[in-house]
């Protein structure tokens, strides 16, 4: 608001720490009321031509009316209270004040966007007498700029409503309409309204003395038209009394110039001509008076319009400098949040590079650990080989003992069967000679035999050692499972020999499939299987009554079976589950890699299609089964 | 005197025949051969009551020489005959066991010819 005093401020005060929309609407309303009382009587100050209070009066009002925030509360409080009447009725009145305001204030095109706006606000509103003193004063003013037309199309629409509801205002109407049909020379009809109107006052007993002036004085000038003398003389003298009472009336531009005019063209009428020098006189005199009160009434009017423009233009200002200070705060804030984001950025980036650097330390930490542990498992998969190879000694060393045992045996008797040849050719025996030179000849082939039994056997061992080169090559398991078990049961044998106790008694059984066919297989590798097996199963009996091991082949539909069955002491659910996995042994330390099952099961499974399956239980043995495809 | 030698190796055959060639010409022993302790059980119950003395292996596929001791003992054949086992792995335990089961004698491989013909015909 631009004018503010004590009450004003207190009541804005509470407004502000209101909490309720009841008692807001209600302090809301008290200072509107509040504003307008500092106006005084705002129709008896517009009347009288004192624009300046009126104006800062109905400027304060319509300010509070249109805060958003009073709208916004007015339109959210009970429709049906009395509070939501009083604020948007006063708004309509307000802006309607305002338009008249502007108008005797020849602000003319204000005075029509008021008017438009208060007239719009009352028809959705239903307030029919405010719009039909719209229309009014927009008749007027539409007839004071000499547009006749408009200003009747105005009137017309508020006779087009009941205007018997209008009440105690409507000789205002009645003398404007008439006035209307005088200028358009339309006499009769101008009389009859001038008399409606009246009538109305009469009728309504309310402000008699402006309602009577007014419309007597528009029946004195009808009278004067249509030559009527006297009557335009009782109606002139009547209407100018009244004026002298009242001096004017500003709604509709009357006063008591307006009457002395009024006499001075009645007696120029009817040629009296000192009398109408007397009433020019007196015209000219009060409207000098008139001229001069209302120019400074409109010099204070536009003082009031100046002070109030700067001081909106101070408002503008502030609130031009309120904008620029809350553009710098968003500013300012905006640069801070910008740099929190920088700086969580920047921390974050720091820590990210940290974080990498740290990540690229343990990445080549790893690797290294990776390129160990590779390092390692080669190793340990050599060792695997190696002890397995270790496993094969003794009975690799048993296996060769037969042909070499053949191979001494042999040479020795062969040496002893020369001496008797030579014996029996001394006596001449050739005969004889002969039969033992047959014997030395088969002899010599046995060496050989035995010789090369001896030699494949140890190839066979180089080659369990070398890498795998992955060949397949059709072979028969019968043969190569017998030749592993052999292998394993002297080895075990030998090496107990020499070894702690309890050693080695375990007995073996063989029932191969004589129909088994060859297949195709890396024979070194499926060797390493079994003899990890067959290895295992006789590991498994040491201890157990009646050690047993059982190796047996058989055909299945598209392929072949082999199974290592043992009476050993068998495992539990715990122990199967694991025994498939790299590193996993039941072996006191030292004893195994836990790699030969692991290997085992990636030979079979892996590199021949196969599968390799088990089947245990606690106290009563283990069978493995190596199942491996025909083709 | 009738001995009959176990053996899977059949080549042992051979080295037996030449080195009691001058015995076995002089008609003072005769050897016999099984490859597998079934194929000795088979022999020995068709030679039913002729003194044979057994020379046998203890590890061969099938019936083992042990195996094979345990059957002829639990037969209880008149005259009992002699079994003598041989095997590459001369521990004790074997050793033992072999002679609990009643096994006459043990030999160890390689077999040492003149030490064989020696306790064969101390009996």
């Amino acid at each position: 608001m631009i004018s503010r005093n004590a009450t004003n401020d207190s009541l804005e005060t509470q407004l502000r720490n209101a909490t309720n929309d009841t008692t807001k609407a209600k302090l809301v309303l008290e200072i509107i009321d509040n504003v307008g009382r500092r106006g005084g009587n705002l129709l008896e100050n517009l009347n009288n031509g004192r624009y300046a209070p009126v104006y800062d009066a109905y400027s304060n009002k319509l300010d509070v009316y249109e805060n958003p925030e009073n709208q916004l509360l007015f339109n959210r409080i009970d429709k049906k209270g009395n509070y939501y009447d009083r604020f948007w009725g006063g708004y309509n009145n307000e802006l309607f004040n305002y338009g008249m305001l502007m108008g005797v204030t020849a602000n003319t095109e204000e005075q029509l966007h008021y008017f438009k706006k208060a007239y719009q606000m009352a028809k959705e509103r239903n307030r029919l007498w405010q719009q039909t003193s719209i229309l009014s004063n927009m008749a007027f003013s539409f007839q004071h700029n000499n547009r006749l037309d408009s200003a009747q199309f105005y009137i017309d629409r508020i006779f087009a409503n009941p205007v018997d509801k209008f009440g105690g205002y409507l000789f205002y109407i009645f003398y404007q309409a008439g006035d209307i049909r005088l200028e358009s020379g339309n006499y009769e009809q101008a009389k009859s309204l001038f008399s409606k109107g009246i009538e109305n006052v009469l009728k309504n007993n309310f402000d008699l003395e402006i309602g009577l002036s007014i419309n007597y004085l528009g029946l004195s000038k009808v009278y004067q038209h249509l030559n009527r003398r006297d009557s335009s003389y009782y109606y002139g003298i009547k209407s100018l009394n009244l004026l002298k009472q009242i001096r004017e009336v500003q709604l509709v531009k009357v006063d008591l110039a307006s009457a002395y005019e009024n006499m001075y063209q009645h007696f120029q009428q009817f040629s009296q001509r000192d009398s109408a020098f007397k009433y020019l006189q007196l015209a000219n005199k009060e409207r000098a008076f008139f001229t001069k009160k209302t120019i400074s009434n409109l010099a204070a009017f536009q003082q009031v319009l100046l002070d109030r423009q700067l001081k909106l233009k101070d408002l503008q200002r502030e609130e031009i400098e309120k904008q620029g200070r809350v553009r710098m705060y968003v500013l300012i804030a905006t640069l801070l949040v910008f740099l929190v984001f920088g700086a969580v950025l920047l921390y974050s980036y720091l820590q990210k590079r940290k974080a990498n650097v740290l990540l690229a330390s343990q990445k080549e930490q790893i690797e290294t650990t990776l390129e160990k542990l590779k390092s390692t498992q080669a190793q340990l998969i050599q060792s695997e080989k190696l002890a397995s190879l270790g496993e094969l000694t003794a009975g690799i060393a048993h296996e060769i003992q037969n042909p070499l045992n053949f191979v001494n045996n042999f040479s020795e008797v062969s040496s002893e069967l020369v001496t008797e040849m030579n014996q029996e050719l001394d006596k001449g025996d050739i005969t004889e000679a002969k039969i033992i030179s047959n014997d030395l000849k088969q002899n010599l082939e046995k060496i050989t035999i035995h010789g090369k039994r001896a030699s494949s056997i140890v190839k066979g061992m180089l080659e369990h050692s070398r890498t795998s080169t992955g060949e397949k090559e059709l072979t028969d398991i019968n043969a190569l499972a017998d030749e592993y078990l052999r292998l394993t049961y002297h080895g075990l044998r030998a090496k107990d020999n020499n070894g702690p106790t309890p050693r080695f008694n375990s007995d073996f059984k063989t029932d191969f499939d004589e129909n088994l066919p060859k297949i195709e297989v890396v024979s070194q590798d499926m060797g390493r299987v079994l003899l990890n097996l067959i290895n295992n199963a006789f590991y498994a009996t040491k201890g157990v009554k009646n050690p047993f091991v059982e190796l047996k082949t058989a055909c299945v539909e598209n392929g072949i079976i082999v199974s290592i069955k043992d009476n050993g002491k068998g495992m539990s659910e715990e122990t199967k589950a694991k025994i498939f996995q790299p590193f996993f042994t039941t072996k006191p330390t030292g004893e195994g890699t836990g790699l030969g099952l692991s290997l085992a099961y990636d030979i079979v499974v892996k590199g021949h299609g196969g599968t390799l399956e088990v089947e245990s239980k606690e106290g009563f043995g283990t069978t493995f089964m190596i199942k491996l495809p025909i083709s | 005197m009738k001995v009959l030698v176990v053996d899977d190796e059949v080549d042992i055959q051979d080295l037996f025949l030449q080195k009691f060639r001058k015995e076995i010409r002089n008609g003072e022993i005769e050897f016999s051969f099984a490859i597998s302790g079934e194929n000795a059980l088979v022999y020995l119950h068709e030679h039913e009551s002729e003194a044979i003395l057994i020379l046998s292996d203890i590890n061969m596929p099938g019936m083992s020489g042990i195996e094979l001791l345990r059957e002829i003992v639990e037969k209880n054949t008149k005259p009992k005959p002699i079994v003598m086992m041989i095997t590459a792995y001369g521990d004790d335990e074997t050793r033992n066991k072999a002679l609990s089961l009643g096994a006459d004698d043990f030999l160890n491989k390689p077999l040492d010819f003149g030490d064989l013909k020696e306790r064969l015909f101390k009996r």
